[in-house]
């Protein structure tokens, strides 16, 4: 397995993702006023094409767990979920979903934000 | 009969003196007021203003929260669930001139618990210009008082204060860190060194570090685009897992009597000194 595989994988799953998960933050920032945020799953980060599992009951302090919030993870993937909720105090809102994992030469984060509408993915990588 | 404030005392029409004498005895005000940029004392939960400007500037990611108690007042925790602050786009009147010295102090407090990590773990990383000032958990369970800065997102430069236990800050306790960018011109017109302090004990440790072909990156990068606390930029995997308290930023070298009077005999010092 290749990085650019991998990312390929990463990128497959988050674009199904897009799609669930609009909907579910829409009526989650009506209903509480803020974007949900998803704890990164696995706890230990998949690393070197090596799959780890995402943990559905994962959750944030306060905030449902994946599964609860309705959000579908891989069952096993080679790298790591997470969603971040942005916010500023003139109002600004957003959500962030992204994948990461390590490899040899470092950690790879491929996210996409949505502020209104959907950023473009993108990939990096610290040494 | 006009107010002089040049003299403290009232003028007459003809330019004789009258009045009173200018109060004698008052302290100065502070040198740390001397090209500070920004202040910031994280006791105020979700606006987190500038103490200088007033201004809050921050995108606040994952919800980082005050954490009590700080220094001086409360302090930002940015350490349970990689959550923090990020400064995307500086307002201009935050900027740093890339042509100058510049000084960064912060406050630490590692929290207990986090993993031992490799060279990749960072609990605390606050960032500028591509350069990352945080701890690094050693092996010892201690932490360094550690920097890394970037080349146009490729090349990364660890910059670790040598570790020495008595170096080392423990977790659950606040310890003082000074974060100083050499310019050129500043340092006998070789390239930019950065220079690292940090206090822990009362004694002061201090390390530089040459740049060689490496400044000029940092600041045409694509990536000179903010700052951070909490976190690491652009990774997940790099946990934040300290506390952080009283971030100044100033555009110029903090003197050796500055530091001492931020430090403040371990009880830390906030604007306006």
């Amino acid at each position: 397995m290749s990085v650019e595989t991998i990312k390929a994988e990463a990128e497959l799953y988050l674009a199904s993702l897009q799609d669930q998960i609009l909907p579910l933050q829409e009526s989650y920032l009506l209903a509480n006023g803020h974007y949900w945020q998803g704890l990164g799953t696995p706890a230990t980060t998949p690393s070197d094409g090596a799959v780890g599992n995402p943990d559905p009951n994962a959750a944030r302090s306060g905030m449902p767990s994946w599964s609860v919030f309705g959000a579908t993870l891989p069952f096993s993937a080679p790298f790591a979920v997470a969603c971040d909720e942005l916010r500023r105090p003139d109002g600004y809102r957003g959500f962030r979903i992204a994948t990461y994992f390590l490899w040899d030469d470092g950690s790879w984060t491929g996210a996409i934000l949505y502020d209104g509408s959907w950023g473009t993915l993108e990939w990096t990588r610290v040494p | 009969m006009t107010f002089d404030p040049n003299y403290g005392h009232f003028q007459s029409a003809q330019g004789g003196g009258r009045g009173f004498q200018p109060a004698q005895g008052a302290a100065p005000p502070s040198t740390l007021l001397d090209g500070l940029r920004w202040f910031y004392k994280f006791d105020t939960d979700s606006t987190w203003p500038d103490a200088v400007s007033g201004g809050s500037y921050w995108t606040e990611v994952s919800n980082p929260t005050t954490v009590t108690p700080g220094v001086i007042g409360l302090g930002i925790d940015v350490g349970t669930s990689r959550n923090y602050l990020d400064y995307a786009y500086p307002p201009t009147n935050l900027l740093i001139d890339p042509d100058k010295s510049w000084t960064q102090s912060f406050w630490f407090k590692p929290i207990a618990g986090e993993p031992t990590g490799g060279s990749y773990h960072r609990d605390f990383a606050a960032y500028e210009w591509q350069m990352v000032v945080g701890l690094t958990k050693r092996a010892t369970g201690n932490y360094l008082f550690t920097t890394a800065a970037g080349s146009g997102g490729s090349s990364w430069y660890d910059l670790n204060l040598s570790g020495t236990a008595a170096s080392e800050y423990t977790d659950g306790v606040w310890g003082f860190g000074v974060f100083t960018y050499l310019h050129k011109d500043d340092n006998d017109g070789t390239n930019s060194i950065r220079s690292v302090i940090a206090r822990v004990g009362g004694t002061e440790y201090t390390a530089s570090y040459s740049f060689a072909g490496v400044n000029y990156d940092i600041y045409s990068g694509a990536y000179a685009n903010g700052a951070r606390v909490g976190g690491y930029p652009f990774s997940y995997n790099y946990d934040a897992g300290s506390y952080l308290d009283l971030w100044g930023f100033w555009d110029r070298i903090l003197t050796s009597d500055e530091r001492d009077e931020l430090y403040n005999s371990g009880a830390g010092k906030q604007y306006p000194f």
